[in-house]
């Protein structure tokens, strides 16, 4: 294109010049901008389920048809997921679960797989199935249970037109064998708005079958709905405790302990927490630094810089003793992606499940490797670093939006607590982990 | 041209919507789009604004708490009472320690006649019961200023503690008839030097109060004591003068006994975090006893009383911090 423009220019005036260097952005521009655009995007197709994952590298949803009796008829019941099924183009029925039992299946992958009537009898034509989804999705896959006949995957962009390479063929005809047979399809870009599956069936009438049928769902971001971020223990009382008999304090009270969505955490009660509502689609990495205990600040929020010469160190501060729990609602994974227990309770995360909070004096955690009033060594659990499992989100399957709660306590002992004010922050990041 | 420039933006905001999901591209904070099918509620948000920055994936909690400024004060005893006092004790030449010694502290000390004060609540570090003290207890979270005039020496007053207001005219400067009484003390936690309103600053760790009894620092949990030696009441350790006037006998600046260290006013700061028993700053305190040089028949008759004045104040109270609301 800068060749181009360069002859455009040559022995025009200086000013001609540079409106025509302009020209040559603006067809740059244009240019670059129709790269983006649906009709033009490449679409790979895959029969290696592995490959077709470590491609795409997203996060997608997945249905193995085990929610719905045999016989239900699929149509709107993925809505929420943004797909709907129907009938393929050229009419027929639409699909439905069906058990296994009643199919020519190669081999299930469990109970129920989502048949498709191949065509009717004395007609050739490809029924099928059709799914349309409200937004382009990025990818389609899944497996074909009767391996026996050739499948047909048609892809249309908003348009209506044909993606690219459409319709992608997987298997042969006669083919046969035992093992279920991975299709997919992945597209450079979130174009896919039309999926037509057939057969060109060799006995009109038959159903074929998908199972595990996956597609990058409705949500491409994720994202945090709902948070409150502050945990306040207003003014505390000053003589409350001694250092023989601490009293303990729990953040209770204004601003967040009436607002409805931390009251319905299962627990809470009146207490003030901070909480994090995550949309997670695609896995995310959580880190929390809990950022030691409160400690003395001046009446801005600014670090306070005296030294509490009562400890030892170069640098010691006043600090408040203070304890923490957390509860975790869905599946979250270490680093390592293995199952995340909550520190507090040491349950297993999992799908649409709170863990709990523990009992009154259990379950508390110090936010420091030193003690507040000491400056020894304790047990401390001072971060977390945790992966919030993908797929989880409002109107998804694994039962909705991940969430981390916080609640925090202070050991008080009297006067030896100086006056002043006090701030924690912990500090939470969440990004994207694929 | 415009157009042109306009295309250019575009392409930029998608580039960098696309970066945002990239592995380690932040998460934000979820936003009402209609291009999101089915519609995602818009964010619900309570909080603070104080802290994090979800454009950038920080969702940072704060927890914050206040405590007031609060001090109390125990008056364990306020009244050192050396009773009645033997008329023939001690001469100029060859004066006598007339200790503040209690009633229990009698039998030791009390010569024919003579009668002590209250015997003390207990022992404060190896005081034993047998002498007379005056004490505070000082519970703070907060820095105290500590004002204390020392008293002086004890004046001659009424039989109903009023200014008696003859002059003795023994002394060169005809002030009132007085004895000469002389302080010790004993501390217990951390004090630090008083060198005005701001200094030592609030932030700054200020200077360790050396006790002028026993010339050690004071510090949390621990004990001066009664004297820079022994640790003992009854012996000529540690006294100091509670006055920075003349000589009580000769009213000049010297007289027969050898003026100790002037101490007519003490000037302090107590340090903060210092409360109840136990843990890492417990209660400070600071106990006084007397004692009086007698010159026998010289120390005319009649009631004596010293009067130290002490005043607390707030050296440091900060306001609430209000973080601001989301």
């Amino acid at each position: 294109m800068a060749i181009f423009a360069a002859r455009q220019s040559k022995g025009l005036p200086h000013t001609a010049r540079r409106c025509a260097r302009a020209a040559g952005w603006l067809s740059v521009a244009i240019v670059m901008l129709v790269t983006l655009t649906p009709g033009s995007a490449a679409v790979t197709s895959y029969t290696d389920a592995s490959t077709y994952h470590n491609a795409l590298a997203w996060y997608e949803v997945s249905t193995n048809f085990e929610s719905y009796p045999a016989g239900t008829v699929i149509e709107e019941q993925y809505a929420s997921l943004g797909a709907h099924f129907s009938a393929g183009p050229y009419g027929g029925a639409s699909p439905q679960v069906r058990d296994l039992a009643g199919l020519d299946s190669s081999q299930p992958l469990d109970a129920h797989a989502l048949g498709a009537i191949q065509g009717l009898g004395g007609d050739p034509r490809p029924y099928g199935m059709r799914v349309t989804f409200d937004g382009g999705v990025k990818s389609i896959g899944g497996y074909q249970l009767d391996v026996s006949v050739t499948l047909y995957v048609a892809l249309y962009d908003g348009a209506g037109a044909l993606l690219p390479g459409s319709p992608f063929v997987f298997g042969g005809g006669g083919e046969s064998g035992t093992t279920a047979r991975f299709f997919g399809c992945i597209s450079d870009v979130r174009n896919i708005k039309t999926v037509d599956f057939y057969t060109l069936a060799a006995f009109p009438g038959d159903f074929f079958a998908l199972d595990n049928l996956q597609f990058t769902g409705p949500r491409t971001e994720a994202a945090v709905s709902v948070w409150d971020n502050w945990i306040s223990f207003g003014a505390l009382n000053p003589i409350a405790g001694t250092t023989t008999t601490p009293a303990t304090v729990i953040a209770s009270g204004s601003p967040a302990s009436d607002w409805p969505p931390t009251a319905t955490i299962p627990g809470v009660g009146g207490y003030d927490v901070g909480y994090l509502e995550i949309a997670a689609p695609a896995r995310l990495k959580l880190s929390v630094k809990m950022g030691g205990h409160l400690t003395h600040c001046a009446p801005d929020g600014t670090p306070f810089t005296g030294k509490d010469t009562r400890k030892p160190g170069t640098d010691p501060r006043y600090e408040l003793k203070t304890q923490w729990k957390v509860a975790l609602r869905g599946k979250f994974l270490t680093p390592g992606e293995t199952v995340f227990e909550s520190p507090t309770t040491g349950e297993e995360t999992d799908f649409d499940q709170w863990t709990g909070w523990g009992g009154a004096e259990a379950g508390w955690l110090s936010p420091s490797a030193k003690d507040a009033w000491t400056g020894a060594d304790i047990a401390g659990t001072t971060d977390l670093e945790m992966l919030v499992e993908r797929d989880q989100f409002t109107g998804s399957e694994t039962g909705g939006a991940a969430a981390i709660c916080f609640i925090e306590r202070i050991l008080q002992r009297g006067q030896q607590d100086v006056a002043g004010n006090y701030r924690q922050v912990v500090d939470i990041t969440l990004t994207y982990a694929e | 041209m415009k157009k042109t420039l306009l295309l250019v933006v575009v392409m930029m905001l998608v580039a960098g919507a696309a970066m945002a999901q990239a592995i380690g591209g932040a998460v934000p904070l979820q936003e009402a789009d209609a291009a999101n099918v089915p519609p995602i509620p818009a964010a619900q948000v309570q909080g603070t604004s104080v802290v994090g920055d979800p454009a950038t994936g920080k969702y940072d909690i704060l927890i914050n708490g206040w405590i007031e400024a609060y001090a109390r004060v125990s008056t364990y005893d306020n009244w050192i009472d050396f009773g009645i006092m033997s008329p023939t004790s001690g001469s100029y030449a060859a004066p006598v320690s007339r200790w503040a010694f209690s009633e229990a502290g009698e039998a030791t000390y009390a010569l024919t006649g003579e009668d002590g004060g209250q015997t003390p609540l207990y022992e404060v570090n190896s005081s034993t019961l047998n002498f007379d003290l005056a004490g505070l207890q000082i519970q703070t979270n907060a820095r105290l200023d500590l004002q204390m005039t020392m008293g002086g020496y004890l004046t001659r007053c009424t039989s109903t503690g009023a200014d008696f207001v003859g002059s003795d005219t023994r002394r060169a400067d005809g002030y009132f008839y007085q004895l000469r009484n002389q302080a010790k003390m004993v501390m217990h936690g951390k004090f630090l030097a008083n060198a005005g309103p701001a200094d030592p600053a609030q932030d700054a760790e200020g200077t360790p109060y050396v006790s002028p009894t026993s010339l050690t620092a004071t510090d949390y949990n621990d004990w001066t004591n009664w004297g820079a030696g022994v640790n003992a009441i009854n012996n000529e350790d540690g006294w100091f003068e509670p006055d920075e006037s003349n000589d009580p006998w000769t009213g000049t600046a010297a007289g027969p006994v050898a003026m100790a260290a002037q101490l007519p006013l003490l000037n302090l700061v107590v340090e903060r975090g210092q409360a109840q028993t136990g843990g890492t700053g417990e209660a400070a305190e600071i106990w006084w006893t007397q004692r009086i040089l007698r010159r026998g028949l010289q120390d005319v008759a009649g009631n004596y009383r010293s009067d130290m004045m002490i005043t607390l104040t707030y050296r440091e109270a900060d306001t609430q911090w209000q973080p601001t609301v989301k």
